[in-house]
């Protein structure tokens, strides 16, 4: 919303400096974003008078003019169709930065030198109206005269940011109350009464099927009305405020918009069929082309007004072009109404059509004032028109605004701020801002709030205004003094904290990216869409989804980020996935990691695994061979922990790896973050510390291939029974100097007892067992690494 | 074999070989060779006079023997001070380049934002504050209703929400999870709420998705100037400077009175510049008293009890603490971007 300071002048005093009112504005009642002063932003801009006019000899769209600007006559080219002899014109001369940041010098055009600019609307940073006409101002103004002081735009026009709550801030009249109460100045009202007699010829009649949606109907009949421009001020002042000029009646709605917060709407009587309207909802599959020429299908239950054979008007929005004024029009209905803010701003968003009006309605405007809205029109109305008529005066009130009292204690207050403020101040406010003091007793107040003020309803809504208005400024800071609490172990933070520490120091970056995924990125993971939650209004496509994983959203980072670095990336994101039953969403969080380090193997990865899981508390996991369809065949491993998947590892498949544009295939493993944080780590029983020596034995075998690590351990564990303390496998071999088809498998074995020093004795025909089993199950080539074993200490 | 007996001159002669080859010793490989040559058990030849000394004659004996002993004890003292000399002087065998860089282990690095999370977390935590977080996909009630934002209200418009299906969203503030919160607890209540929310807007300082911490404090004597007081600490530290504070005139459906808070700018110290707009103020988010239909829908007596409320972003105080410009760069995950972060 732009207030004009001029505007406001009409109404109250500006006793401020503007630096003091646009903070006190912003701290205590709306957020000023920006203040446009003309009188700079047109510095070398001056009215000028065209007093000749001649065809450009080279161009035949373009004229020279002479213009007197006060001082000096100077030849401007100029290429507008709207320009004539005698019109005062704004002239920005040599120098001059114009709004858009455009700098006007004397130039040659086509072989004519121009000596300045004459200037368009748009060209002063104002509304554009008609294709690059430029702008005709008041003939009696004095050639010369700065602009800004011409068009009496010489305050400054701010730009502030109405919050929903405030809608009385939208209009001129109440920003001007604001500014009066703020600065502590008189509000000058403008009183305006429409004429008792009326003529009483034109009927109309208005029937509303729904007070809900049209609380209040008021309107004017006007007979013998010129449809012509608006007088310059009028104009101009528009413009000032972002609103471009059409013709006297749409001006005239609009400046009451603007001036009192009230949208009005004109129609052609002429144009309304049966001389009847009637408010009612929308049924399904109604149309309507509005004024701006867009035929709309309206929303079932929109309010509409229809006449005896059509639907005129889409209600409190956007008139209808088949009621609409023209050149012609001679009788027109002026239309203050009220309607549902609720129904309005349904509509508005449906339809995606945002206009003035609805911003006022939606936030809800003062119900008393639809007469003193229309009786201001009708006066300024008059002012241009002597003999206009005013026939007759339509006003139904279905329903009156609930005005319900509030009571302000003053404890209250102070409980709520901390601090108290004097009740002979707290009433002094409430009258400044409208409320009626309905009783006044020791401990509180008890008042009626204004119409204007939609907003305050609640004792609290009082405390705030009070103060806002002495200042929140003022307010001294204290901290609280608290009982102190144990509050429970927020075990799952620490946790997730945990886990993110152990992965970087793992040598894992962490990545957040957005919990979105495209159609295609579902398909590239083959994945079914229809498990994934959709996004009702995605900004874009990539969008379109919530993701379900997070492994491609690493893919897509590693791809990004290859090109810049040489070295292996490694990454984790730890985030929600998200997903669909048909009762329900879900979403749960995980964990992925993904690395292209160039010589990464698969041992390597559940190692960094295995460690991860087991300083989390998460230990005996079983890994299993699996396949998916995005791991190449025999790389990837599905993690268990008692009966719960919870995770896997692998190597990404070729055709991802292309899919996604990877240089090295890189590995992954994903895991259920949210099992693994909930885990809730046992209290750790400390054992002794092993008194007796060990016997150790190193043995290499040569097995299949396929024989897996598991079930060679189990076997070592059965053959050896207690006397074992530990088997640790440190090498695995397969290639040249092992026949195909066969590994190599080093481990140490650790022979210990917690009683009593083992001899020789006992040990030698365990082990001895031992390697005939493994010679007799997997007929394993053993190998003793250390034949005669030394009794060394454990360590 | 010729021997010729030890006497006077003999020593001082050995005396004087032995000073001139310790000097030139540069090694403390050469001083175990000087210690052997002078005294060596077998072929030392100091120890070889020693051992001469009985076959001197009596009068001899007596004063060669206190020379030659006196001597040997001279040669040790000798030998050691300049052994610890050379010690001292640090004998390289090693050419170490204490300037070249060292291998650099495999460290990784959280997201800074993950580092404010856990700083925002420890402030709370060291305020007696319980820390939680909740679902990031919300029914209308949790992110709308329960916190006073009627249907069909423009305080809706607000937050640009992004609609699930079967009139779900994602949470547009994290202030819903509070109300999850508040059903469980009685009070008196310290939370605080960290998390990822989500709103439909893209430019250089909004993403579709976001983090911000929200929290409520609600007690029997709890007021706006607490709220003032508490969020000045919490800036300070999260921040870490020195910062004046103010409140602003604001409207959120949830609070009242309700304001916005805004810190000095740290980047001018309030004199104006472009991160503040000039203002000398940077906003950090919206707080308040929590309206009485919130704490009405949380079943607490509005009457008994007050409630301060707050609510800020992650990414705002990271953009002003590194001085970064584009918030955008938080997601895009670009290593170069991620690798300055060594927290």
């Amino acid at each position: 919303m732009k207030i004009s300071l001029n505007w406001i002048k009409e109404y109250t005093k500006l006793r401020m400096a503007m630096t003091e009112l646009v903070t006190t504005l912003t701290q205590k009642s709306v957020e000023v974003e920006a203040i446009t002063h003309f009188s700079e932003l047109w510095k070398g801009i001056v009215v000028g008078e065209v007093i000749n006019l001649q065809m450009h000899g080279k161009a035949s769209r373009l004229k020279i003019a002479k213009v007197d600007t006060g001082i000096k006559i100077l030849d401007i080219v100029c290429g507008a169709e709207n320009i004539a002899r005698g019109q005062k014109v704004a002239v920005a001369l040599p120098g001059t930065t114009l709004p858009n940041g455009m700098t006007i010098q004397k130039a040659i055009i086509r072989g004519t030198e121009s000596e300045g600019m004459i200037c368009a609307t748009e060209e002063l940073g104002l509304p554009k109206e008609g294709n690059m006409d430029i702008m005709i101002l008041d003939h009696k103004l004095k050639a010369g005269t700065p602009l800004a002081k011409a068009l009496l735009l010489d305050q400054e026009v701010l730009t502030i940011d109405v919050l929903p709550n405030r809608s009385d801030l939208l209009s001129h009249q109440g920003s001007a109350r604001e500014i009066a109460v703020l600065t502590n100045s008189k509000f000058a009202s403008d009183v305006h009464k429409l004429p008792r007699k009326t003529r009483n010829t034109l009927t109309l009649h208005v029937t509303i099927q729904d007070s809900d949606a049209c609380p209040r109907y008021s309107a004017l009949v006007l007979d013998n009305v010129t449809i012509s421009e608006s007088p310059h001020w009028m104009k101009n002042r528009l413009r000032s405020v972002g609103i471009r000029s059409f013709n006297n009646i749409v001006d005239l709605t609009n400046y009451i918009m603007m001036d009192v917060g009230l949208p009005l709407h004109a129609f052609d009587y002429d144009r309304i069929a049966g001389k009847t309207m009637t408010l009612r909802h929308s049924v399904p599959e109604e149309e309507l082309t509005t004024l701006d020429g867009v035929n709309r299908k309206l929303p079932e239950g929109t309010i509409v007004i229809q006449d005896a054979d059509k639907l005129i008007d889409l209600a409190g929005i956007m008139g209808g072009e088949n009621s609409a004024i023209t050149h012609n029009t001679k009788r027109i209905i002026l239309q203050s109404a009220l309607f549902d803010p609720k129904s309005i701003r349904k509509t508005s968003r449906k339809l995606m059509l945002h206009t003035e009006a609805v911003q006022r309605f939606e936030r809800g405007v003062n119900h008393a004032a639809t007469l003193e809205a229309l009786a201001k029109a009708y006066d300024l109305l008059k002012e241009m028109q002597d003999d206009m008529i005013l026939d007759s005066i339509i006003d139904i009130e279905r329903k009156t605004q609930e005005l319900g009292s509030i009571t302000l204690h003053y404890a209250r207050y102070e409980k709520i701020i901390g601090e108290s403020v004097e009740a002979r101040q707290i009433i002094q406010i409430l009258e400044r801002i409208g409320c009626r003091i309905e009783q006044k007793e020791a401990g509180f107040v008890v008042v009626t709030p204004s119409a204007w003020r939609t907003d305050l309803h609640y004792e609290e809504d009082l405390i705030e205004e009070i103060a806002r208005i002495v200042g929140y400024d003022s307010i001294q800071e204290k901290l609280p003094e608290v009982r102190l609490t144990l509050w429970p172990v927020s075990r799952h933070e620490q946790r997730k904290e945990e886990l993110q520490r152990l992965l970087k120091t793992l040598g894992f970056q962490e990545v957040i990216n957005f919990s979105f995924a495209s159609k295609k990125n579902i398909e590239n993971m083959s994945g079914d869409t229809q498990q994934h939650i959709s996004v009702e209004n995605p900004m874009n496509a990539e969008q379109a989804f919530l993701r379900s994983e997070l492994l491609s959203s690493l893919l897509k980072n590693l791809k990004e980020n290859q090109h810049r670095t040489q070295e292996g990336l490694q990454f984790f994101e730890i985030a929600h996935v998200y997903s669909q039953t048909e009762e329900n969403f879900s979403e749960h969080m995980r964990l992925v990691g993904v690395s292209n380090e160039k010589y990464l193997d698969f041992y390597q990865l559940k190692g960094i695994v295995s460690a991860l899981l087991l300083h989390m508390g998460v230990s005996q996991c079983q890994f299993q061979m699996t396949n998916n369809h995005f791991t190449e065949p025999g790389t990837c491993a599905q993690i268990t922990w008692g009966h719960q998947i919870i995770g896997s590892l692998g190597k990404l498949h070729q055709r991802i790896q292309q899919t996604f544009g990877i240089e090295n295939a890189p590995w992954y493993f994903d895991l259920d973050a949210e099992k693994i944080i909930d885990k809730v780590p046992e209290v750790m029983k400390a054992q002794e510390i092993e008194k007796f020596p060990a016997v150790l034995h190193d043995l290499a075998i040569i097995v299949d291939v396929t024989l897996s690590w598991d079930v060679i351990e189990a076997l070592i564990q059965k053959e050896t029974g207690s006397l074992l303390a530990s088997v640790e496998l440190f090498d695995m071999y397969q290639g040249s100097q092992i026949p195909a088809g066969k590994k190599s498998l080093a481990f140490h074995l650790v022979y210990q007892s917690n009683e009593r020093t083992l001899t020789q004795k006992e040990v030698t025909p365990v082990h001895e067992r031992l390697i005939n089993a493994l010679q007799q199950h997997f007929h394993a080539q053993v190998r003793s690494l250390s034949p005669t074993s030394n009794f060394v200490e454990k360590t | 074999m010729y021997t010729h007996l030890p006497d006077k001159q003999t020593l001082e002669n050995l005396q004087a070989a032995f000073i001139q080859t310790l000097d030139a010793a540069q090694t403390p490989e050469a001083i175990t060779q000087i210690r052997n040559d002078f005294l060596g058990r077998k072929d030392g030849k100091l120890t070889k006079i020693l051992r001469q000394l009985k076959t001197l004659p009596e009068a001899e004996r007596k004063a060669i023997g206190m020379q030659a002993n006196a001597m040997k004890k001279t040669f040790e003292d000798a030998l050691q001070e300049k052994l610890d000399q050379l010690g001292k002087k640090t004998v390289q065998k090693v050419w170490i380049d204490v300037t070249a860089p060292g291998k650099k282990p495999n460290i990784g690095r959280l997201h800074p934002i993950s580092s404010m999370i856990q700083h925002i977390r420890r402030i709370f935590e060291q305020l007696n504050f319980d820390i939680t977080n909740g679902p990031e996909i919300e029914d209308d009630y949790y992110n709308f209703s329960a916190l006073n934002f009627q249907k069909e209200h423009p305080a809706r418009d607000m937050h640009e929400t992004f609609f699930l299906p079967r009139k779900h969203v994602l949470r547009t503030h994290t202030t819903a999870t509070d109300i999850h919160y508040l059903e469980t607890r009685k009070p008196p209540i310290r939370m605080v709420t960290i998390g990822k929310t989500y709103r439909r807007d893209a430019d250089l300082t909004h993403t579709p998705m976001f983090h911000q911490f929200d929290g409520l404090m609600i007690d029997e004597h709890i007021s706006m100037a607490h709220l003032k007081g508490l969020l000045h600490i919490v800036m300070e530290r999260l921040l870490e400077a020195r910062l004046e504070v103010r409140f602003r005139i604001s409207y959120f459906p949830f609070v009242e009175p309700g304001a916005e808070f805004d810190v000095t700018c740290t980047l001018c110290r309030g004199e104006g510049c472009v991160t503040c707009k000039g203002t000398g103020w940077l906003e950090m988010g919206g707080c308040g008293m929590l309206h009485p239909n919130v704490l009405k829908n949380a079943k607490i007596d509005s009457e008994k009890y007050q409630a301060l409320a707050f609510g800020f972003g992650i990414e705002r105080p990271l953009m002003i603490k590194h001085k970064v410009s584009d918030l955008r760069i938080f997601f895009e995950n670009d290593i170069r971007f991620l690798k300055q972060f060594d927290l």
